[in-house]
């Protein structure tokens, strides 16, 4: 649980860096408590739980026709220039503004992996 | 083709197979192997925009067709429209799904879509070479079962699994996989299955997609059932959507969602580990942070090379200085000369506006050498899989102009040929972005063709000229693409595009993919040059041509500051940038324009709109008045922009 900490107050302030100059996205639970994509640290992995209902249909069945279903773990390799994640043998690049509509959480596996 | 006594049903029945399956998983490469290599391959990976078609080779009466990639069902953008056609209207005897083996889950849900439709279907698990250097471990026979479909195993890059692929198709056979939906939607579908009969694929399925908002069964009901069954099954939609809080849609999917996910944990021995493979680890470099822009910069430095380099120097050199300036040329000059005695037609042929020696020989001598480097050059670097991870590192510089990383590629492809660019602005996903980018192209992206012209001049003078030339157009572009950003309404879509793992590109699928591009140029600008050249013709021969460049010349003069004779240049460039680029060469060789002059000049000349033909895309793409619009913009900002640099190097003293 300590580690679970460090590691989210890490991005936490990742991600304030990085979105200080956008404000498109409406939807983006970035202000709830609600753990996304974003959220997560280059190099470490999370399960995903859903969407947000702000993400457009279209990009959600994009989203899940590559892979990215409930319940399978994602990793981020990157957040800059733009969010790099692998879900099975699948790359997909993505701007914040998509991975900050993707809801995660963190088991303690995925720690321990 | 070959064998005329065959007994199989499926041999003697007429018909077409369909290639469908996701982007970049090798469609094309079976394509090839089931067609030979004289087939059309065209188009980019997930950029085709028409369907290829090619007989079989070892299939009696069959025609092999090759969709664009489409992720899902229903269609997206516009070339997964293509594919979701092809099913509705093509009278297809099977499907041949093409998958990835390595990523099971994302091919299985494609193919409980495509089992539905209940034609004979194949799956084909490709590259499973690359499934087995990363330990990606499938039960074929048990996949085989669940989906009651021949699933073969294929590496279609070396040709394995083709046999084996085309003895399945013969035989292929419906699959009897079911998926069972709520009852809600399950009865709306039995009561859609007595409305709408006539259907080309099962009932049921087009019943799904219908359900699912897909736009193009949507217009099929529309157009081939009566408007009373179309508002029936409209009213039957909307009704089943009552059902439930949340869209159709999103039920459907989730539902099958479930099966497929049996399926592979039942099928799937081994997911396999992301170990870092040599190709994995290049892959990373090239969207890292830091990394990735020593890469850029030595991806571009080795197209200049071979583009700039060896295609419009040496090349072109040996062609149009040689072959046509010293031996073709003055042959046919003769021929014409002797043969016909009207001078007037001999001026058309082979005069200074003549078809031959103007036209063809821009077309052929000039033009054809650079544009075949470039297409060669792009088919591999679209065959590497850099393309779509340069989209990624370049994604901010595009949201400034309102874009997203993806209009990097049309942008890459501007400097081969801006007409051949302004196509590929297809692959966008919104109208307003297609606008912005073809904008851009043909404001301030020059050809090969003309930088080419424009570096000879530059670098002939200091690295300072090039230097300033450069860093005009560059800020004009980001100017331009901002202003127009934000005064063109409508959103920008954020960045999500699949990085392919980098691969060694085949030189078969290179060569195929140039020789057709190569086509597409013969058949579609060679006319155009002419139809130009034939106009400077008739405007030269009226008078009309030696009265524009007087009206011309106070902005030239007064303006621009250039000499008067600079405005016959200019006129050129409003045909092509690069003639008018070649009218001012002579001038500086002669020794009439000082290095300032040359600066100016050149930006104007950048700034101008590429070429008739150019144009003419511009109108058959987007629209005449956008055409129109884009050139009312362009060329008074060209002079604008010329007179300002023009009075700012005055001021400096630089170059007079």
């Amino acid at each position: 649980m300590i580690r679970f900490n460090q590691i989210s107050f890490a991005w936490k302030r990742h991600r304030r860096m990085n979105f200080n100059h956008s404000d498109e996205k409406r939807d983006c639970p970035r202000r709830s408590k609600q753990l996304t994509l974003a959220d997560i640290a280059p190099g470490h992995k999370a399960r995903l739980i859903g969407f947000c209902p702000g993400l457009a249909a279209e990009r959600r069945a994009h989203l899940i026709a590559y892979g990215m279903t409930p319940g399978h773990t994602i990793q981020v390799i990157q957040h800059t220039p733009v969010t790099v994640i692998r879900v099975e043998h699948t790359e997909l690049a993505m701007e914040i503004e998509v991975a900050c509509e993707i809801l995660v959480e963190i088991s303690v596996q995925d720690i321990m992996n | 083709m070959h064998c005329d006594q065959t007994t199989n049903s499926f041999s003697n029945s007429e018909g077409s197979v369909a290639l469908v399956g996701h982007p970049n998983v090798g469609k094309s490469v079976i394509f090839q192997r089931l067609t030979g290599q004289h087939a059309t391959v065209s188009n980019y990976p997930g950029t085709t925009i028409e369907v290829t078609r090619g007989l079989a080779r070892t299939l009696a009466k069959t025609i092999i067709v090759d969709t664009p990639g489409v992720i899902t069902f229903p269609p997206v953008s516009e070339d997964e429209c293509v594919t979701a056609r092809v099913l509705l209207q093509e009278p297809l005897k099977a499907i041949l799904q093409v998958g990835d083996a390595k990523n099971l889950r994302r091919t299985i849900l494609l193919t409980s879509q495509l089992a539905e439709m209940e034609l004979p279907l194949v799956l084909a698990l490709n590259m499973t070479d690359e499934a087995k250097t990363r330990g990606v471990l499938v039960n074929y026979a048990l996949l085989n079962e669940h989906l009651t479909i021949p699933v073969i195993p294929t590496t279609a890059i070396r040709g394995d699994g083709i046999g084996q692929l085309t003895e399945a198709l013969q035989s292929a056979s419906a699959s009897r996989f079911r998926m069972v939906y709520p009852a809600e939607i399950e009865a709306a579908l039995a009561e859609f299955s007595t409305r709408v009969t006539k259907t080309p694929i099962s009932a049921r399925s087009l019943g799904l997609a219908f359900f699912s908002s897909d736009q193009v069964s949507e217009y099929y009901i529309r157009e081939n059932e009566s408007p009373e069954v179309y508002m029936e099954v409209l009213s039957l939609r909307d009704n089943l959507q009552l059902s439930f809080v949340e869209p159709l849609r999103n039920i459907i999917q989730r539902t099958r969602l479930d099966y497929v996910e049996s399926i592979v944990s039942a099928t799937l021995v081994s997911s396999g580990s992301n170990s870092q493979t040599l190709g994995a680890r290049l892959g990373n470099l090239t969207t890292h942070p830091v990394w990735g822009l020593p890469v850029l910069a030595m991806v571009l430095y080795a197209i200049y090379w071979l583009v700039g380099v060896l295609g419009a120097g040496t090349l072109v050199d040996l062609l149009e200085g040689h072959l046509f300036g010293e031996v073709l040329n003055p042959w046919i000059i003769d021929l014409v000369n002797r043969v016909i005695p009207i001078p007037l037609v001999v001026e058309f042929l082979v005069g200074e506006y003549g078809l031959w020696t103007m036209g063809m020989t821009y077309a052929l001598a000039l033009i054809l050498p650079i544009v075949t480097i470039f297409f060669m050059s792009f088919g591999i670097l679209e065959d590497s899989g850099y393309l779509p991870r340069l989209a990624a590192l370049t994604n901010r510089i595009f949201r400034l102009l309102g874009l997203n990383g993806k209009a990097v590629l049309p942008m890459v492809l501007g400097l081969g040929c801006v007409t051949m660019a302004t196509l590929t602005t297809r692959i966008l996903e919104s109208k307003r972005e297609r606008l912005l980018v073809t904008l851009l192209l043909a404001l301030a992206i020059p050809c090969s063709a003309q930088l080419g012209v424009v570096m000879g001049m530059l670098a002939g003078i200091s690295f300072a000229a090039t230097f300033i030339w450069g860093s005009v157009v560059m800020l004009i572009l980001l100017a331009v693409g901002w202003l127009a950003a934000r005064l063109l309404p409508g959103e920008r879509s954020p960045l999500l595009v699949e990085l392919p793992p980098l691969r060694i590109p085949t030189l078969s699928n290179v060569v195929v993919k140039t020789l057709a591009r190569l086509e597409w140029y013969a058949k579609e600008v060679i006319p155009l040059f002419l139809i130009g050249t034939a106009l400077m013709f008739a405007m030269d021969q009226t008078g009309i041509l030696s009265l524009l460049i007087k009206a011309g010349e106070p902005l030239v003069v007064g303006w621009l500051g250039l000499p008067g004779e600079a405005s016959a240049a200019f006129l050129m460039g409003f045909l092509r940038r690069d003639f008018g680029a070649t009218g001012l060469f002579v001038m500086q060789a002669q020794g009439l324009l000082s290095a300032a002059q040359v600066v100016v000049a050149m930006v104007t000349i950048t700034l101008f709109i590429p070429c008739l033909a150019s144009i003419l895309i511009i109108a058959k793409e987007r629209s005449k008045r956008s055409a129109a619009a884009m050139m009312v913009v362009i060329f008074p900002l060209a002079l604008l922009i010329g007179g300002i640099l023009q009075r700012i190097l005055t001021w400096i003293g630089w170059g007079l």
